[in-house]
């Protein structure tokens, strides 16, 4: 079942594609400018994008929810619990370096997730933290950020 | 005899020992990430492509190949012990795979899925072998026109068969041609679509796209569904088939590697497809077809033969024209071209220690796996009890070190967090990722032989039409693409899909 706010999701988006791509010199078919592919991909997807608003407003509405977008409270706060843990992690990662960035955000997610033992989550992170420094960056020389580490 | 001369050289590449742990590293890892719910070869793959730049080239491949085709073996595991696939292309192995085990016959059907599918690679092998180097030799004649055409029908195809609507695989093409432009234009240098951000100037990296196109959001996708792992409690015996089973498997073991091989060469075909297809088939060769689903050995030797012989198959228009028939082997044309070696009708002149050497590593992984599959059951059931709770942080940080380890950049992580959410709002909007990757991967080389075609032909779209390649090409493209819209076809289309 096709949403109309799907289509005019597209339908922007292909627009928004296709005046990038003209700023960007379109230019001819005898001399194609870089604007000229992503001109055609933004004229596809604004395309389609207008079909599925035809399509769905020329299709009877739905009496309930379809499956899949189902969105419970519960699920809602784990999806954001885990968004946190991943930005928090990114924007720390360079400043506090690869040990303890990584210590935390494993210590987190067992913590959470494990019957709230903080003792054993902290054994088990550290070991994990241990380990994959060991692995990607001593053995594989990764070089994972050293951070507030010399 | 030059196929053997040649073969006998890439043994002796193969054979060199980094290559060889190589080989054994790619395949062990496969056959952990099939045996692991929730990671797939893709993600495996984009998360050892940054460590495989430290290597030469010819290890990294052999690597990443080992994962790819131990990834299919390893994933018929846990769907003969769990009922749950390890990765898409053991979908169909659950049906009767799980209730054999369920019978106290899960160590035949292990069994027969290792060796069927050794036996499956092998053949699929010699069949790359014979067919990859004669198809390199006609595409030397290619020219961007035939390129373009046929990027854009290997495209095609997958968003036809792509599970849902086309017109979403569609758009997911649209926009992975358009996300693969971002960065600096490769005629004029410009800066394109950056937004000012100097993290985008050498363009979106795969890596970080498909880690979060397929690592991050699968995640975000399982924390919403109960893990329960009923692993089966009869004990794993009698691992080689018995004269019987070996009666009922010969014949879907032999249909399995055509049908697969076949398969796994066409674009957008590929393992999964070609799983499905040998299942269907072997339900229609079957004295007795409502018996499947209830235990049937030919439900695990067909299918189980059928991907791997795809996932050999599906090297042929990678090495011989350049072009990737799936996402993996996308994946795959990415990390060859980190390492600037172009795929393509000039492999095996330019590189054939690359050619010859996955190839034979290939027989070699094959002998391998069987090693590694049958004797190491027991290890795998174990890993299997381990919770999600506790591998699902540690996938995360691998993800995490992959993306970041490909430029040691931390604007790579955002770049994976954000397609991490969204590949997890586009699938649960059922928007298929595979045709976004594919397209990303297609989409600089899909505008440079466009660009070029245009320029020789000074503006003018005849030469797409007149030349025949190209002509048969588009039209199966435009033809796979309208057929959708026709009623009749998209009932057709809709029970294929089904089906497989």
């Amino acid at each position: 079942m096709i949403r109309k706010g799907e289509g005019v999701l597209w339908t922007l988006f292909g627009l928004s594609v296709c005046f990038l791509a003209g700023q960007s010199h379109l230019g001819s078919f005898r001399e194609p400018g870089p604007g000229f592919v992503a001109f055609f991909s933004g004229l596809l997807i604004g395309g389609i994008g207008l079909v599925m608003l035809l399509a769905a407003a020329r299709a009877t509405p739905p009496q309930s929810e379809p499956p899949g977008s189902a969105f419970s409270p519960r699920h809602r706060r784990q999806l954001f619990f885990t968004l946190v843990i991943l930005c928090g992690y990114t924007l720390l990662l360079d400043k506090l370096g690869y040990i303890v960035t990584t210590l935390a955000m494993m210590w987190a997610f067992f913590y959470a997730s494990g019957g709230r033992r903080w003792m054993s989550s902290l054994l088990i992170a550290a070991v994990i933290v241990a380990g994959t420094y060991l692995v990607f960056d001593v053995w594989l020389r990764c070089r994972l950020p050293r951070g507030i580490f010399p | 005899m030059n196929v053997i001369y040649d073969l006998i050289y890439g043994f002796g590449i193969a054979l060199q020992p980094g290559n060889l742990i190589a080989c054994f590293v790619g395949v062990f890892l496969g056959t952990l990430v099939g045996v692991l719910p929730g990671i797939g070869p893709v993600g495996a793959m984009s998360l050892l492509l940054p460590v495989t730049f430290v290597l030469p080239p010819v290890n990294g491949i052999i690597m990443l190949s080992g994962i790819y085709y131990g990834s299919m073996y390893g994933g018929s595991t846990t769907s003969i012990l769990v009922n749950i696939p390890g990765e898409a292309a053991s979908v169909v192995t659950t049906l009767d795979g799980y209730q054999m085990a369920k019978r106290g016959r899960a160590g035949p059907a292990l069994g027969i899925a290792a060796l069927g599918s050794f036996i499956a690679g092998t053949f699929g092998l010699v069949g790359l072998m014979l067919l990859a180097g004669p198809l390199a030799e006609f595409a030397v004649k290619f020219g961007p026109v035939e390129y373009f055409s046929l990027m854009s029908l290997g495209l095609s195809l997958l968003v036809y068969l792509t599970q849902g609507s086309i017109l979403r695989g569609l758009i997911m093409a649209g926009l992975g041609i358009f996300l693969s432009l971002i960065g600096q234009d490769i005629i004029t240098g410009k800066a394109r679509y950056t937004f000012g951000l100097t993290g985008l100037l050498d363009g979106v990296g795969l890596v970080p796209v498909v880690m979060g196109l397929f690592g991050i959001s699968e995640i975000l996708l399982n924390l919403e569904k109960i893990h329960e792992r009923n692993i089966t409690d009869a004990a794993v015996k009698n691992l080689l088939p018995n004269r019987e089973d070996w009666r009922r498997s010969a014949k879907p073991i032999a249909r399995g590697t055509l049908v697969g091989f076949f398969l796994g060469i066409l674009p957008g075909g590929g393992a999964v497809i070609a799983s499905f297809v040998s299942y269907a088939l072997e339900k229609k060769f079957s004295r007795h077809p409502e018996r499947f689903g209830a235990g049937m050995i030919e439900g695990v030797a067909g299918p189980e033969s059928a991907n791997n012989a795809a996932s050999s198959g599906a090297f042929v228009p990678l090495f011989s024209l350049g072009i990737p028939a799936n996402v993996v082997m996308a994946l795959l044309l990415g990390a060859l071209l980190i390492h600037g070696v172009q795929p393509g009708p000039l492999i095996l002149t330019q590189h054939p220690e690359i050619f010859w050497g996955t190839i034979a590593s290939m027989y070699i992984g094959n002998l391998l796996l069987v090693v590694l599959n049958l004797p190491l059951i027991g290890i795998w059931i174990q890993i299997l009890k381990v919770p999600y709770r506790f591998l699902f942080p540690l996938i995360l940080l691998f993800c995490f070190i992959g993306a970041y380890s490909v430029g040691s950049n931390v604007f790579d992580l955002y770049v994976m967090i954000v397609f991490g959410v969204a590949g997890y709002f586009l699938r649960k909007w059922r928007y298929e990722p595979a045709p976004l990757v594919l397209a990303f991967v297609l989409g600089p080389m899909l505008e440079q032989n466009l660009r070029q075609a245009l320029l020789i032909s000074e503006g003018s779209l005849a030469a797409f039409l007149t030349r025949p390649l190209s002509a048969i090409a588009l039209g199966i493209a435009l033809l796979l693409l309208f057929s959708a819209l026709i009623p009749s076809f998209q009932n057709k289309r809709k029970s294929m899909i089904a089906e497989g």
